[in-house]
């Protein structure tokens, strides 16, 4: 079935045909019609499911976590403030080993209210050991969100996973996507299956107290989990391909890689913005290509090592910050080729709070790396103080004078 | 109900890690006692989270997650709904009980968002406080079920505030059933959790859970400063159901007038964390506090029970 | 460039986590934390089952059999029996116990 359909609503088509039984969410813009759309689902005997309407997200995540450990498939969805509240949450959440998938539209945090675009978020939820897939497109939410209760629920994994896409150009703008029919879906999602739960007839404690001579055991687990993944990932991709038709790449999302000489590596919408600044590029004589990272955790260590190695350079563009270091993902690619590579690696941060990321801009900054012309760190291109800026120096300063201060 | 008509069956396995005298693992026993084997158990962080033993085993033989300070409202509610999808199913034959398992700190404080959101929405479980007025797991700090002039570690003069009242908050929320219960009280606990257990929606009791260590008193008084508590009025044992409170057990024989109210000072005296109120001088202000605020309470009950006898009297009596 | 180590052979093991199994004695034979024991006089016991619900630890039988394994000498038994049928007693312990 074709709809032309918002990203928050086909992320809730996405529950839907997953035949998820218990959603636990509390609103927040630019989700809120993810659960709006599962309410009317629900209310129109769409979808066998209990809504639970929370009072906040971190009960939203307890919530979840207690009907996922009861052995039925859970969902929740959030954003920005909302996944900082359930925080503390998000560690437990894969330190239980249970199955679980839950929608973040990425969304810059405050203060300073700001309903657009950046990766903040989720990007600081990186150490929680959810695994992190980030989305390009409508069908891709769609897809990936069916695909993430395949990768959640395999034995060798059983790590929530968070399916993320960007606030406003996914979440709010139209899109034409193809719905798969109820029964593909189901042969290709099993129904749901986890390694332990709360069993009347076999119980179990979990969560108990627990000694330093048994910790470490459990964070590997875990951390074992999320290499597990990797397979996990790749094979949902393929297999999802197979049975319903759609691919979006696995680990990354490649664009005339084949013959390149430097790439651009950026995550969410930005990357398909990127595409077009490669063609640019490639006019103007620049073999360059795109390498959008699609499995944020676990990190495409295999994949960028084998694509970015050979290059003479590389732009990073990033939609978050760490501060007092550098852009993450700056960090983590050339984390990965440290050791294999010579190539130049280059970053820019940009589009925070929703500012534009333009292909112009992409091109520019590629262009000046390859000619020599940058720092291999980070930089601001979009940053410049406007008169919005001054109003607000000059009100302090006023203030200042005031008070007698400086 | 009767004590040799309890069941014999123990949920709770001896040679936990609780203290001597615990009253928090003797609540739990009497719970299950009533609450049978078919029970879904959350424990939040509290004592409890401790006393059932370190990994990798459990004193608790029934299915049991423990989860984090905040949450009791929140996963019951979670567990709940996926029960009710598990009977819809066909899974379940029968729905199982759901019970959170928390302390006061849980409860009063840090959990009281997610108490509160739960019983707005009716959720379909039993809610326990087992309240030992402070946060005892974590050495003893006040808490906002600490009494008014208890010590605690962060009240080293005796609490400056009288305590909040969840039993009364959870009667405002228009939850189906709230109740309080006491060690000291063994069958009035066991029916009340057995009523608890036929209701659906959010089910409140909260049990005064009397505490050697941080109260202060040998570890054979548990049940000695329970009772005390319920003489005195200083723990008022009662049940709310369909918009009607109905004093129990000990309580109920005070205002009755079966028994009298014990002077305050009886069960005071009786704790290390009210010592500060007798030594090194009586703190006759603070104790004429206290027992004037019971005998108040209790003066007005007696009376609007003797009212309500005078007048089902008047009622009854033919015309002349 | 500084040539990589080969990666050792990493041990694969498997799902672990905090899951505990319900066992009696789940920390152990408590009885060691006693300093005085609870004895019963059965001639003064007449049943009335008060020590048995109010033991925190659950470790006197329905039929008032105390389990010295796990008895932690709380004294709630000793203190509370209607008839005094239980007396509290200074253990005689090994130094070495």
């Amino acid at each position: 079935m074709r709809l032309v359909e918002t990203g928050n609503h086909v992320a809730a088509w996405g529950a839907r045909l997953a035949r998820v039984e218990v959603v636990s969410a509390y609103p927040i813009t630019p989700q809120t019609q993810v659960i709006e759309e599962i309410s009317r689902f629900i209310d129109e005997g769409e979808m066998d499911c209990e809504y639970i309407p929370v009072e906040s997200e971190h009960s939203a995540m307890a919530a979840m976590i207690g009907s996922a450990a009861m052995g039925v498939r859970s969902f929740s969805a959030t954003s920005a403030h909302g996944l900082l509240y359930m925080h503390e949450l998000l560690h437990w959440a894969a330190g239980i080993r249970l199955p679980m998938v839950m929608v973040n539209v990425n969304r810059a945090l405050g203060p300073g209210w700001n309903i657009w675009c950046d990766h903040q978020d989720t990007i600081a939820a990186r150490d929680t050991g959810w695994i992190q897939l980030y989305c390009a497109s409508h069908q891709e939410i769609l897809d990936t969100t069916i695909q993430a209760f395949r990768i959640t629920e395999d034995p060798k994994v059983i790590l929530p996973v968070m399916v993320c896409y960007d606030a406003i150009f996914l979440s709010h703008n139209y899109m034409q996507v193809e719905i798969p029919d109820q029964e593909t879906v189901d042969r290709f999602l099993p129904p749901f299956r986890s390694l332990w739960k709360l069993d009347l007839d076999y119980p179990l404690t979990h969560g108990a107290v627990i000694y330093p001579d048994d910790y470490e055991e459990v964070r590997y687990s875990m951390f074992q989990g999320l290499d597990n993944a990797r397979e996990a990932i790749k094979a949902a991709a393929a297999e999802y391909r197979d049975v319903v038709g759609s691919f979006h790449g696995d680990m990354v999302e490649t664009y005339r890689m084949e013959d390149a000489e430097c790439a651009l590596v950026a995550m969410g919408s930005m990357a398909s913005e990127a595409k077009v600044a490669v063609d640019e590029l490639r006019e103007r004589g620049y073999r360059c290509g795109v390498v959008r990272v699609r499995s944020y955790r676990p990190f495409p260590r295999e994949e960028l090592r084998e694509l970015l190695t050979p290059l003479r350079a590389v732009m990073v563009i990033d939609r978050s910050v760490s501060f007092g270091l550098e852009g993450p993902l700056f960090s983590e690619v050339k984390a990965v080729i440290y050791g294999h590579s010579d190539a130049e690696v280059y970053d820019i941060i940009t589009g925070l709070g929703g500012r534009d990321v333009t292909y112009e801009l992409m091109v520019e900054n590629t262009e000046a790396a390859l000619k020599g012309r940058l720092e291999q760190e980070t930089r601001w291109p979009t940053v410049r103080l406007n008169e919005h800026h001054l109003v607000m120096k000059k009100g302090l300063e006023e203030y200042w004078k005031k008070e007698g201060v400086r | 109900m009767r004590l040799r008509d309890f069941p014999e069956d123990e949920v709770f396995l001896q040679g936990s890690a609780a203290c001597q005298g615990c009253p928090g693992s003797a609540a739990i026993r009497v719970a299950f006692k009533a609450l049978g084997r078919k029970t879904i158990l959350a424990v939040i962080a509290s004592c409890t989270s401790v006393f059932q033993s370190p990994f990798p085993l459990s004193a608790l033989d029934v299915p049991t997650i423990n989860m984090a300070f905040a949450t009791g409202g929140a996963v019951a509610s979670g567990i709940t709904a996926a029960a009710d999808r598990l009977v819809a199913r066909g899974e379940f034959e029968e729905k199982p009980t759901i019970l959170v398992w928390a302390g006061d700190g849980g409860t009063y404080d840090i959990g009281i968002q997610a108490l509160s959101g739960a019983a707005e929405r009716d959720a379909d479980f039993i809610y326990v406080c087992y309240n030992n007025e402070a946060y005892s797991n974590t050495g003893t700090q006040r808490s906002g079920a600490t009494p008014y002039a208890a010590w605690t570690t962060n009240t080293t003069k005796g609490k400056e505030e009288w305590r909040k009242d969840i039993p009364q908050i959870m009667v405002a929320h228009g939850v189906p059933y709230v109740a309080t219960a006491s060690l000291a009280y063994p069958t009035d606990m066991y029916n009340k959790f057995a009523k608890a257990k036929e209701i659906k929606g959010t089910r409140y009791i909260e049990i005064q859970a009397p505490c050697p260590p941080g109260w202060k008193f040998p570890s054979s008084h548990t049940i000695k400063v329970a009772r005390l508590a319920v003489q005195t009025g200083m723990w008022m044992l009662y049940e709310h159901e369909g918009g009607k409170t109905t004093y129990t057990a000990g309580t109920q024989r005070i205002i009755q007038g079966q028994s009298k109210l014990v002077p305050v000072e009886e069960y005071l005296k009786e704790q290390g964390r009210f010592r500060h109120l007798f030594s090194p001088e009586r703190d006759e202000v603070k104790i004429a506090e206290i027992q004037g605020r019971m005998s108040h309470i209790f003066e007005t009950l007696q009376f609007t029970h003797k009212m309500k006898e005078h007048i089902m009297d008047i009622e009854l009596a033919p015309p002349r | 460039m500084p040539k990589r180590k080969k990666k050792e052979e990493e041990e694969e093991i498997g799902f672990i986590t905090t899951i505990s199994v319900p066992r009696e004695g789940s920390v152990g034979l408590t009885g060691s934390w006693r300093v005085f024991m609870p004895v019963l006089d059965e001639e003064k016991c007449n049943k009335c089952l008060l020590c048995w619900i109010y033991c925190p630890e659950a470790c006197i039988t329905k039929d008032i059999k105390i389990n010295y394994d796990y008895c932690k000498g709380c004294g709630i038994c000793a203190e509370e029996c209607p008839r005094k049928a239980v007396t509290m007693i200074k253990e005689e312990k090994n130094e070495t116990g």
